[in-house]
């Protein structure tokens, strides 16, 4: 078969990837975020949905809750600054598709639709509650992360791994699923 | 009624069948191993997506030609006087419709993705307590996927062509794509670990174009077959030169004038009629009988060619 000549643009990938994987961080973000953040600023959107993120509605506290603390050891691990944005959870979700967020808190938990609308991360707890119909629903809670934005995902799941939320600070015992 | 003769296979070829059979076996149960594999390592990624629908496309030949090879056996009957040969190529004809169909689906898919420019989002992995880029671990599916269908598709098309198997000729083909997207799908993601965010649609988008032109080409070669098309070789894809064959064949005969052939294939097996004219008419039925015997034992793919007198060949022929 005439392979060689019907797949020149996989060989310019394959060349531009061994050229890159040289020096560069691997995988790499397509808009740099990982870069930008480190010693830089943290953009975090946040809305408040209790215990996972507690604002007051003018925004002139800091959030606090699960996910608010776990963002603020992040910034610390990167050595970034953080600026909070106040946003409904849709909007949200929008602006850190977009990107024009680099990360969005809200106590997420993972469903389909959610998953179409931004990046997710692995879910880093789970809790369930009983239904009135007797059935318990697992919850699975995610942060949401820029479409695209490869190393910037690794550089979270790693934190993630190593420092996980502190769900034992704000939840009972008995709402504690599996990790 | 006329029933034809059951046509019997040459012993050395059922040999090479057999093989192929067994061959096409390990090939369904290989593939379905990978489909399972690339089912778990699939995440978000559109390469690995086109890859798995693709894979799960690649179990209907082996199975249809298992399929076409258990019906094929049976011999003419009241009900199909003609023999169930023709059974491979309608086999073979739907197999390539479901990989056009395919095709034309990642084509659309991967050029909607581009159009969208929504970057692929590859998250982390936790393996024996390693986390890792699942870029990797889809990477290694891939290469493993990319393995079977290599060496497989070597095997194919070295036996299909003894047997002059026109559908294992095409899974071969299919084998040899398969491999090629799987190594395609692998730049892909290595791409969008790069921060090229196309590149996983892009490789896609080739796999489409590629997997369509191998359903296009499938298609009208089954496609030919069911229209009586005269015999192609199934290595070089050009006409056979049998018919040319059998007229010089029987035109050599002392009482054959001239001499003209012609052939269709149905599935494995040939058939057709051959128009001779006489120099004289003395002892036609016998001699007939044996240009018959001749003819039909030239090639070993031949079942069946009727022999027809006719007194102006150039007429007949027109």
């Amino acid at each position: 078969m005439e392979a060689e000549g019907r797949y020149p643009l996989l060989v310019v990938i394959l060349t531009l990837a061994l050229l890159h994987l040289g020096g560069c961080r691997y995988p790499n973000d397509v808009a740099d975020t990982t870069e930008r953040v480190t010693a830089g600023t943290l953009r975090v959107g946040v809305a408040h949905n209790p215990p996972w993120v507690i604002t007051d509605h003018e925004g002139t506290k800091e959030p606090a809750g699960i996910e608010a603390d776990w963002v603020r050891d992040l910034a610390e691990a990167l050595s970034a600054k953080i600026e909070w944005h106040h946003q409904p959870q849709l909007e949200l979700l929008e602006s850190v598709a977009k990107g024009n967020l680099d990360i969005g808190i809200a106590g997420l938990v993972k469903t389909a639709q959610i998953s179409k609308m931004a990046a997710l991360t692995r879910p880093y707890t789970q809790t369930s509650h009983h239904r009135s119909d007797g059935n318990i629903v697992n919850e699975p809670h995610v942060l949401a992360l820029p479409h695209g934005e490869n190393g910037w995902m690794m550089t979270v799941e790693r934190l993630l791994e190593a420092r996980p939320p502190r769900t034992d600070v704000w939840l009972a015992p008995s709402e504690q699923g599996a990790q | 009624m006329n029933i034809r003769r059951t046509y019997r296979i040459p012993e050395n070829r059922q040999v090479v069948l057999n093989k192929l059979i067994k061959l096409q076996w390990v090939n369904f149960f290989f593939r379905l191993s990978i489909v399972a594999a690339i089912y778990f390592a699939m995440g978000n990624s559109q390469a690995m997506k086109a890859a798995w629908l693709e894979d799960i496309l690649t179990l209907g030949p082996p199975l249809a030609f298992l399929i076409a090879m258990h019906i094929q056996k049976r011999p003419p009957d009241k009900s199909y006087p003609y023999g169930y040969h023709r059974v491979n190529v309608i086999a073979f004809l739907f197999t390539a419709c479901a990989l056009f169909a395919l095709g034309l689906f990642l084509l659309v898919d991967s050029t909607t993705s581009l159009l969208e420019a929504k970057p692929t989002s590859i998250g982390a992995e936790t393996f024996y307590g390693h986390t890792l880029w699942a870029g990797w671990v889809m990477i290694a599916a891939l290469v493993y996927s990319a393995i079977p269908p290599f060496i497989l598709g070597r095997m194919q098309e070295k036996l299909a062509r003894h047997a002059h198997e026109k559908t294992v000729m095409a899974d071969a083909k299919i084998s040899k794509a398969d491999w090629m997207t799987a190594v395609a799908s692998v730049i892909g993601i290595l791409g969008v670990g790069m921060g090229l965010w196309w590149a996983d649609a892009a490789a896609a988008l080739i796999i489409g174009l590629d997997v369509t032109r191998d359903g296009y080409t499938n298609i009208r070669e089954a496609v030919g077959d069911l229209m009586d098309r005269r015999p192609h070789s199934s290595e070089t894809g050009k006409p056979e030169e049998l018919p040319a064959l059998l007229e010089q064949q029987l035109m050599a005969l002392d009482w054959v004038e001239r001499a003209s052939v012609r052939l269709r294939e149905e599935g494995n097996v040939l058939s057709g009629e051959a128009f001779v004219e006489p120099a004289c008419d003395k002892d036609l039925t016998s001699n007939i009988v044996q240009a018959q015997h001749l003819v039909e034992n030239t090639d070993w793919r031949i079942s069946e060619v009727v022999i027809m007198p006719v007194t102006d060949l150039t007429r007949a022929s027109d």
